[in-house]
């Protein structure tokens, strides 16, 4: 399917070919250690689609801290090679998903450019990692502060 | 009044049981537990995927309240009872390796809790609705010789030196890993286990070695259980892992991430469903003597380092969708003395924006024999089918060198530096660029039977006369593309025509049709050859060699002489 949809792409790039367009840019410098969250990461702000974006990459989470206001659905976009997944850091901690559903991206993973969403209707700090990639506080880690509106 | 109320229900309940709480101590291993007699549950798990006990939780009593397991047991505990329960630590401050115990409102009749010991120790707990610690509904667990956690402390976690044996002194890997400390030796007998081991932090130091490399077998059974995605998943510096096999996972054999020093040596790895061998943002590693097969993404993976300062050698891939991939790893990265065969594409560092550190640049890739790389019948991701048919690709990186290899057997290319547009791959990737090759040399190899070309230099898809900088010199070859590829692109000297290379060519391979992905949990896999069925030195004595000096073996780079073709 992919290999087919590439062909696709492959013949309408060789028609826009005159015009070019951007090569390859610039290194992108490693992020320092991570850190515990701080009441200085900002609220996040939804994007067009009404949904505040962390992007999910080989293998961590971006913004690894986020704060978003009650209500807010946020969403995990992989734009990383590998399959990741995400999980609670705590697995008894109640995430008070929309109708009791609970956190965490299902069994057969969370694939190269899929989405996963979630909505925090009550304020609190939710801590989640990838357990393929990491463990629940130490690399691929992460956590959404959720405040009260 | 709580406190007055506890007690109560607690008097109550002791009543009903027929004062099953005495206080007199009853343990015929000395252990002074309260309450019923210790019962042995050792040998008496489950085994399987991971070694499990069953405890009866009942209205008000844990059954049996007193017993002993193995070091890395899951005791699991099941609410058969009308009402609801709790369980809680009896003493807050013991150390459990992390957080123990279940909410009342998560135990209710039915409801399961389950938690895996991995220290030796002698773990007290209760329930606050009908007991208090010690007294009427409370139980213990005592791991092992029960002594570390004897005095009721943190001590439950104190950690060992020497050689650990597992399942001798430990039942699982993962049990002798956490009380593994730095310079330890975790000595592992022939045997299929059922677990996946997380080295964490602490553990640093410490080489786990299999006493028979391809008997000592880590068996993930394809586990969709979040936590045993990998054979092993090693976040403590120094880590070396030896001598064993790890099959069957749903994602990677053995993974080191975020780590300075790492060793993997006489490894197999066999249908890991992302990466076999795979490094990650890690730096001073080496892979020596190991065997990748059956993984749709790459046998073996060193990703988003710079300077990665990590040498593969005497290694062998096959039957991988690509044999090494390297996205973002370069700098003082070496590849050599290593044979990939009979993947879809065999040596393929490349850029990605899928992780950091992008553009990937300088890898060495030294004296290997690459051959055959075009087979369609493996599992496969999406690069690795567009790559198919190659044997090296320099894939939208900058400054490597691909030196003295034999190159052979390949439906498209031998040896190219090409671009790697992903923009065209992933057209629905906001983020994607399109990669540029510049500034690789291909030197001194001996390439033949490519359908295609032997060896070719596409910089840019934006120009089919900018070389980019890449040259090729002193390869023994037919075919190139551009044609005369030494003649317009040398590495030194001036060029003797002006270099124009085939860019709709490139699109056009790039775009061709190859087969689906098979699965990799079923794909039909050959037999490990001779190289991956030979064992480490002197595996059960030989000295304890943390990875804190990788890459150890020194290789004098110059000296390496193209290889001959293996026998047929």
């Amino acid at each position: 399917m992919r290999t087919r949809a590439l062909a696709f792409a492959a013949a309408g790039w060789l028609a826009l070919a005159p015009i070019g367009c951007g090569s390859s840019s610039g290194t992108v410098s490693r992020r320092p250690e991570k850190t515990n969250p701080t009441t200085t990461v900002p609220i996040a702000a939804p994007g067009a689609d009404g949904t505040v974006l962390v992007v999910v990459q080989d293998n961590d989470f971006t913004p690894q801290h986020l704060r978003v206001p009650e209500g807010t659905t946020v969403r995990w976009f992989n734009q990383g090679f590998s399959p990741h997944r995400i999980a609670p850091a705590d697995p008894g901690q109640d995430f008070h998903g929309v109708g009791g559903v609970s956190f965490g991206t299902p069994a057969d993973r969370f694939h190269e450019r899929e989405s996963y969403r979630f909505t925090f209707t009550t304020a609190g700090t939710y801590d989640y990692y990838c357990p393929i990639h990491g463990l629940p506080h130490a690399r691929m880690f992460a956590s959404v502060e959720v405040t009260r509106v | 009044m709580i406190r007055t109320r506890a007690l109560l229900v607690a008097l109550v309940v002791a009543l009903g049981m027929g004062a099953l709480a005495s206080p007199a101590a009853a343990s015929s291993g000395g252990q002074g537990v309260k309450g019923d007699k210790i019962v042995d549950l050792r040998g008496k798990d489950t085994g399987g995927h991971y070694p499990t006990v069953a405890l009866a939780v009942k209205d008000n009593s844990f059954n049996p309240q007193n017993v002993r397991i193995s070091i890395g047991v899951t005791v699991k505990w099941t609410n058969k009872g009308r009402i609801a329960h709790n369980i809680l630590p009896a003493d807050k401050k013991q150390d459990f390796g992390k957080k123990f115990g279940v909410d009342t409102s998560k135990f209710g009749p039915g409801a399961t809790y389950s938690f895996t010991f991995n220290a030796p120790g002698t773990y007290g707990y209760y329930c606050s609705l009908h007991g208090a610690p010690n007294t009427a509904m409370f139980g213990n667990i005592i791991v092992g010789d029960g002594k570390a956690g004897a005095s009721g402390t943190a001590a439950a976690k104190k950690l060992r030196g020497g050689t650990l044996r597992v399942p001798k002194d430990f039942k699982t890997v993962q049990a002798a890993v956490d009380s593994a400390k730095p310079g330890a030796l975790v000595l592992v007998a022939p045997g299929v286990y059922h677990e996946a081991v997380t080295v964490s932090g602490e553990h640093k130091n410490i080489v786990i070695r299999g006493e028979s490399r391809a008997t000592t077998i880590l068996d993930g059974d394809f586990s969709e259980e979040p936590g045993h995605e990998n054979g092993f998943k090693v976040l403590a510096n120094g880590v070396a892992i030896e001598n064993m096999t790890a099959r069957n996972f749903k994602s990677n054999g053995f993974y080191w991430t975020g780590v300075k020093g790492y060793r993997g040596s006489y490894l197999t790895s066999i249908r890991a469903g992302d990466y076999g061998i795979y490094s990650f943002d890690a730096v001073n590693g080496q892979f020596d003597h190991d065997y990748g097969s059956g993984s749709p993404d790459a046998g073996f993976y060193i990703g988003q380092c710079y300077p990665c300062n990590a040498l593969m050698i005497d290694d062998e891939a096959e039957w991988n969708g690509l044999g090494y991939s390297g996205t973002n790893a370069g700098g003082s990265l070496y590849i050599v003395r290593s044979s990939f065969h009979n993947n879809r594409a065999g040596i393929v560092p490349n850029s990605g924006t899928g992780e950091k550190n992008y553009p990937q640049h300088g890898a060495t890739i030294i004296g290997n024999t690459v051959y055959s790389n075009n087979n369609g019948a493996t599992s496969a991701i999406d690069i690795a089918q567009i790559a198919t048919g190659n044997g090296i690709l320099l894939a939208g990186g900058n400054d490597n060198v691909a030196q003295r290899n034999l190159v052979y057997d390949h439906d498209i290319g031998g040896v190219a530096a090409i671009p790697l547009p992903e923009k065209l791959i992933n057209p629905k990737n906001p983020n994607a660029v399109n990669f540029d090759a510049k500034n690789n040399k291909i030197l001194d190899n001996v390439v033949k039977d490519s359908r295609q070309f032997d060896l070719g230099i596409v910089s840019t898809i934006n120009s089919a006369t900018d070389a980019g900088g890449n040259c090729a010199s002193g390869n023994t070859f037919t075919t190139s593309m551009p044609a005369d590829i030494e003649k317009v692109a040398p590495c030194t000297g001036t060029a003797g025509a002006p270099f124009k290379t085939d860019i709709p060519r490139f699109a056009g391979l790039l775009a061709r049709s190859t087969p689906p992905s098979a699965d990799y949990k079923t794909v039909k896999l050959p037999d490990p050859p001779a190289s991956a069925l030979v064992d480490m030195p002197n595996a059960k004595k030989a000295k304890v060699r943390p990875a804190t000096n990788e890459p150890s073996i020194k290789v004098d780079y110059a000296s390496i002489k193209v290889p001959t073709a293996p026998q047929q």
